[in-house]
C-alpha cells in the first residue's frame, strides 16, 4: 500500500459517510427490524430448506437406493453437489486471506459475508458424503480411531480419507478466522446495546465480543493473529480442492487421470464461489441497504477475478481436450468425444457455454460495471460450474469399459430434493446470519475510510485528502477505536485506542 | 537517472559471448545432440525471463497495481531479449531436427519402415515439421510485436505523460494475455513436451509457465540489486525488496505445488505410458531431478518465510541466486534425457554455453536500459510506487 493515492483510482465507500455513519448502517441490520424483502426470501428459504430435510430424513431412513446412482454411475448428483458446493467455499478464504495478504482494500466490503457464505457452504458440502455412506451413524469410520475390530484403519492412501482431513481443517480455520474478525463488530454492538439500555443485547454481544476493549494491545494482537491465519489458510486454499480433484486423477478412469485437474479445480473452485459471493453480495446490498458499502467497484473487482480464474479454466478444459487426443490413448480420446457429441453433449455444451464464453464479455468495461448484468452472469456461472462437475463425474462413468454397463443416469425426486435442499438452508442460514452478525467488518471498512471514501479522495471529493484531517472527533465507544488512526499508516496499523 | 552501458562492462559481455562462443563450437565437434540441447535450455532459460517480464508488466496494468511501477524499465529491458532469443529460438526449432526432437525423423511416420512408431505416427496431424516451424514463427511474432508496442508506448508516455498511452498499454497487455494464456502452454509442448514424444501431460503448460516466474522475478532482483549497488534506483527501499521477494516466494511455492500434483499423480496411478518419463529421470539424473526440488522448494521457503526475511536484500540476493541454479537444473532434466539419454551431465560445455547466453542476454538488457530514464517518467500510478510502504 502507498500513502499517495493516484488520481485515476476510485472511491470504495460511496456516499460520503463519516465513521459514525458507518457504525449506524452496519449497526442498522441488527438492531433494526427486518425489512420486506428479508422475509420474502426467508420464506422461500426455509421452504426449500424443508423440503431438503424431509428428503434427507427419506434418504436416510430408506437408503440411498431411492437416488438415482446405479451400479454403473455409482458417483452422480450427489457427487456433483458435494464438489460444488466445497468449490464454492473457497471464495471465502481467498478473500479473506489471500487478498489480506496481498492487501486488497477492496475485499473489506465482501469479507464478512464471504466467509460466512464459506462456512455455510462447506457445511452444505460436507452432508453429500455423510449421506452417500447410507449409514452416516457410522461416519466416525472414516476417522483413524483406535478401534476393537482389530487392525481395521482407515486406507491412509486413499484421497478420500485425505479429504476427510483437508475439508475438517480447512472448516476449522474458516471458522477461526471468521470469528476472529467479527469480535470487534461485536465489540461494537455490544457497547452500543450498553448505551441504549438494552440489556438483552449486551449481555450476548458481551459474550460473543470476548470483553474486547479495542486497545492498541487488543488491536496489535488482533493483527498479528490475522496475519499468521491468513499464512495458514492460504495453503488450504489450494490443499482442499487439490485433495478433491485426486479424489477423481488418482483413479484410473479416462476423463480422471489428468495431471492439471489439482490446480484446474481450484481455479475452477475459485471462479465458481466468487460467482456465488457475487450472487450474494448483490442480492445484500439491496437488501440490507448496503449500496455505499458494496459499489460497482467492489463487483469490478470480483468481475476481474472472474475474468482471470474463467479464463484459465477454459485454457484448462483445452489442455484437456488436445492432450486427450495427442496422448494417443483410445480410452482417453474417446472419453473427451463422448462428452462432447455423446448422450449428454447438452450438459457439456452448458458447462462450455457458462464457463468460458460468458465470462469473456466481462472483457467489456460497461458490461463488469453493471449490477444487473453481473448478477445474471453470476447466476450462469453458478450453473455451468454445476455443470462442469456432472459432466467430470457422470460423463466418465456412464460408458464404462464393459460396454454391457453402458448406462444413463436419471435423478430421481430425492436427488433433485437433497440439492434443492441445502441450497435452501445455505440461504437460511446466510439470511441469519445478516440480521444477527454485522454484515460487513465495519471496523476494517473504517480504518481505509480516509483512503477510499468518496468525500475525501476521487473525482466528487468534497473534503481535503485524509492527511489534513487528523482532529475528527467521534461520539462511539470502545470498538470505534479507528476514527483515530488517521496517522496515516498502513490500514493494517492504524487503530490506536480512542481515550 | 540515467544508466550508462560503459565500454568495460560491454566488454565483459563480449568476453562472455565469446566463451558461449568456443563452448558451442566445442560441443558442435564433439556431439551434436549436447550442443543443439545446450543452446534450446540456454535460449529458453533467458526467453522465460524475457517473456515473463512481459506478464508481470501486463499484469500490473490490468490489476491496477501500483506498487511495480519502479521496476518497469527493468522489466522492459528483459523483455526486449524476445526480439534476439525469439530468432534464435526459430533457428534451434528449425534446424536442430532429430538431435532434439527425435520425431522429426521421417521413419517413424512410414509403416513400411523397422522404425515405425504407431504411436508418434498418429499424432502426425500436430507434430509435422509445417505446422510446426508456423506455430512457432506465429509465437514468436506475436510475442514480439506485443513487446514492440509495450516500449514504444512507455517511451512515448515519458515524453507526452498524460493516460492516452496508459490505456493503450493497457489495450496491449489484454492481446498478450490472452495471447499468452494459449500460447505459453502450446509453445512448451512444441518446444519441450515434444522432445519426450510419447509422454504427455495436461499440467505442463502452467508448470512451465510459473517455472517462468520465479526466474523471472529472481532476474529482477538481481538487476535492481545491482543497480542499487551503484547507487542507482534511490526511490527501491526494502518495501520493493519485499514485494518482489514475496513473488518469488509464492511463484516458487506454485511452482512446487504443480511439480507435485504432475508426480503425485503419475506415480500414485503408476501408467506405464505415463510413469517411464518419470522412471528414466529418476534412474539416470537422480540428483539432478530430487536436488533441484532443494533449490526450488526447500531453500525460498525458509529463507524467505517471514516478512523480515523478504524485505532484506540478502536474502532475497542468495534465494535468486539459488533459485537460478535451480531452475537451470529443472530444464536440464525437462531437455537432456530426451536429446542426449542417460548422456547428459553438467561439465564444461553447459557451463560456457549458459555463460554466453548471459553475456548475450544482458547486452541486449543493458542496451535497453541505457536507452531510457531507469525510473518512467510518468505513470499514473509512479508516485504510489515511490511511497509504498507496508
Amino acid at each position: 500500500m502507498s500513502s499517495v493515492i493516484s488520481h485515476i483510482r476510485e472511491p470504495l465507500i460511496l456516499g460520503d459517510r463519516t465513521v459514525h455513519d458507518v457504525t449506524v448502517d452496519v449497526a442498522k441490520s441488527v438492531e433494526g427490524k427486518a425489512n420486506k424483502w428479508w422475509w420474502i426470501c426467508f420464506g422461500i428459504a426455509v421452504t426449500a430448506a424443508t423440503w431438503g430435510v424431509l428428503c434427507i430424513t427419506y434418504t436416510i431412513a430408506v437408503g440411498i437406493g431411492t437416488w438415482g446412482v446405479n451400479k454403473t454411475v455409482g458417483w452422480a448428483w450427489d457427487i456433483t453437489n458435494f464438489v460444488w458446493w466445497i468449490g464454492i467455499g473457497h471464495a471465502g478464504t481467498l478473500i479473506s486471506a489471500v487478498l489480506l495478504l496481498f492487501r486488497q482494500r477492496w475485499r473489506m466490503a465482501i469479507n464478512r459475508s464471504a466467509e460466512a457464505m464459506t462456512i455455510f457452504a462447506v457445511m452444505m458440502a460436507g452432508l453429500f458424503p455423510l449421506l452417500h455412506m447410507g449409514r452416516p451413524w457410522l461416519a466416525f469410520y472414516s476417522l483413524p480411531l483406535p478401534n476393537q475390530f482389530g487392525e481395521l484403519w482407515v486406507n491412509f492412501n486413499s484421497p478420500l480419507i485425505w479429504d476427510v482431513f483437508a475439508i475438517s481443517t480447512y472448516l476449522t480455520v474458516s471458522i477461526v478466522f471468521w470469528y476472529l474478525g467479527l469480535i470487534p463488530d461485536f465489540a461494537m454492538i455490544r457497547d452500543r446495546a450498553r448505551v441504549r439500555g438494552n440489556q438483552m443485547y449486551d449481555r450476548i454481544y458481551s459474550l460473543l465480543s470476548f470483553g474486547w476493549s479495542g486497545k492498541v494491545r487488543d488491536w496489535a494482537r488482533f493483527e498479528e493473529v490475522s496475519l499468521v491465519l491468513a499464512g495458514l489458510a492460504t495453503p488450504l486454499v489450494f490443499s482442499v480442492h487439490s485433495i478433491v480433484s485426486m479424489d477423481f486423477a488418482a483413479a484410473i478412469v479416462p476423463g480422471w487421470h489428468t495431471t492439471i485437474f489439482p490446480p484446474y479445480f481450484v481455479l475452477g473452485a475459485l471462479f465458481s464461489g466468487f460467482a456465488m459471493v457475487l450472487t450474494l453480495t448483490i442480492i445484500m446490498r439491496k437488501v440490507m441497504n448496503l449500496e455505499n458499502y458494496i459499489t460497482i467497484r467492489h463487483v469490478e473487482s470480483m468481475n476481474f477475478i472472474i475474468i482471470l480464474t474463467g479464463s484459465l479454466v477454459g485454457t484448462a478444459y483445452i489442455s484437456e481436450l488436445f492432450i486427450s487426443w495427442y496422448s494417443g490413448v483410445e480410452y482417453e480420446q474417446y472419453a473427451f468425444i463422448n462428452r462432447a457429441t455423446g448422450p449428454y453433449y447438452w450438459a457439456y455444451a452448458i458447462m462450455m457455454t457458462c464457463n468460458v464464453l460468458s465470462p469473456q464479455l466481462f472483457w467489456f468495461k460497461k458490461i463488469r460495471t453493471s449490477f444487473a448484468i453481473s448478477f445474471v452472469m453470476s447466476i450462469f456461472i453458478n450453473i455451468g460450474m454445476w455443470f462442469e462437475r456432472f459432466v467430470i463425474i457422470v460423463t466418465s462413468l456412464h460408458r464404462d469399459y464393459l460396454p454391457s454397463s453402458w448406462t444413463m443416469f436419471h435423478p430421481t425426486f430425492v436427488d433433485i430434493g437433497v440439492f434443492i435442499g441445502t441450497i435452501g438452508i445455505f440461504f437460511t442460514l446466510f439470511l441469519l446470519f445478516a440480521r444477527v452478525f454485522p454484515v460487513i467488518a465495519q471496523a476494517e471498512t473504517k480504518s481505509i475510510l480516509k483512503d477510499a471514501g468518496s468525500q475525501y479522495y476521487g473525482a466528487n471529493a468534497t473534503s481535503p485528502p485524509a492527511k489534513e484531517l487528523v482532529e475528527e472527533k467521534e461520539e462511539d465507544s470502545g470498538a470505534d477505536a479507528v476514527d483515530e488512526g488517521e496517522d496515516e499508516e498502513d490500514s493494517g496499523e492504524n487503530k490506536t485506542e480512542d481515550e | 537517472m540515467n544508466y550508462t552501458f560503459t565500454q568495460r562492462e560491454k566488454m565483459a559481455t563480449y568476453v562472455l559471448m565469446g566463451i558461449g562462443l568456443v563452448a558451442i563450437i566445442a560441443a558442435f565437434v564433439t556431439d551434436s545432440h549436447r550442443a543443439w540441447a545446450n543452446l534450446l535450455i540456454d535460449n529458453y532459460f533467458f526467453m522465460a525471463i524475457a517473456l515473463f517480464s512481459m506478464v508481470f508488466m501486463s499484469m500490473q496494468y490490468l490489476s491496477q497495481a501500483g506498487y511495480g511501477v519502479l521496476v518497469k524499465r527493468i522489466t522492459e529491458a528483459f523483455s526486449q531479449y524476445v526480439f534476439v532469443g525469439g530468432p534464435i529460438m526459430l533457428v534451434i526449432v528449425g534446424l536442430s531436427g532429430h538431435n532434439v526432437y527425435h520425431w522429426m525423423d521421417h521413419e517413424l511416420f512410414d509403416p513400411a519402415s523397422a522404425h515405425f512408431d504407431e504411436i508418434i505416427a498418429g499424432k502426425a496431424v500436430y507434430l509435422n515439421k509445417p505446422f510446426f516451424m508456423i506455430r512457432s514463427v506465429v509465437y514468436v511474432g506475436v510475442w514480439s510485436w506485443c513487446v514492440y508496442l509495450m516500449r514504444k508506448y512507455s517511451l512515448q508516455q515519458d515524453l507526452n505523460g498524460g493516460e492516452i498511452f496508459h490505456k493503450k498499454s493497457i489495450t496491449v497487455s489484454v492481446g498478450f494475455i490472452i495471447f499468452f494464456a494459449v500460447t505459453v502452454c502450446t509453445s512448451s509442448w512444441d518446444w519441450l513436451m515434444s522432445i519426450d514424444a510419447h509422454w504427455y501431460s495436461t499440467i505442463y503448460g502452467w508448470y512451465i509457465l510459473v517455472g517462468e516466474g520465479v526466474l523471472c522475478m529472481a532476474a529482477i532482483i538481481l538487476l535492481v540489486l545491482y543497480l542499487k549497488g551503484k547507487g542507482m534506483m534511490e526511490n527501491i527501499n526494502e518495501n520493493h525488496i519485499g514485494d518482489l521477494a514475496k513473488w518469488m516466494f509464492a511463484m516458487s511455492l506454485v511452482w512446487s505445488y504443480l511439480w507435485l500434483s504432475q508426480f503425485l499423480l503419475i506415480w500414485y496411478a503408476n501408467i506405464p505410458e505415463e510413469v517411464a518419463y518419470y522412471q528414466y529421470r529418476i534412474e539416470n539424473y537422480k540428483y539432478i531431478f530430487f536436488g533441484m526440488l532443494a533449490f526450488n522448494f526447500i531453500a525460498p521457503f525458509f529463507l524467505l518465510a517471514s516478512r523480515a526475511q523478504k524485505r532484506n536484500s540478502k536474502y532475497a540476493l542468495l534465494v535468486a541466486v539459488l533459485v537460478i541454479i535451480g531452475h537451470y537444473m529443472d530444464l536440464f532434466q525437462l531437455v537432456m534425457p530426451g536429446t542426449n539419454m542417460d548422456r547428459g551431465h553438467v561439465g564444461l560445455i553447459e557451463v560456457g554455453t549458459w555463460l554466453g547466453f548471459l553475456g548475450l542476454f544482458l547486452f541486449v538488457t543493458k542496451r535497453s536500459l541505457a536507452k531510457a530514464s531507469l525510473q518512467v517518467e510518468s505513470h499514473p500510478y509512479l508516485e504510489e510506487s515511490v511511497h509504498l510502504h507496508h
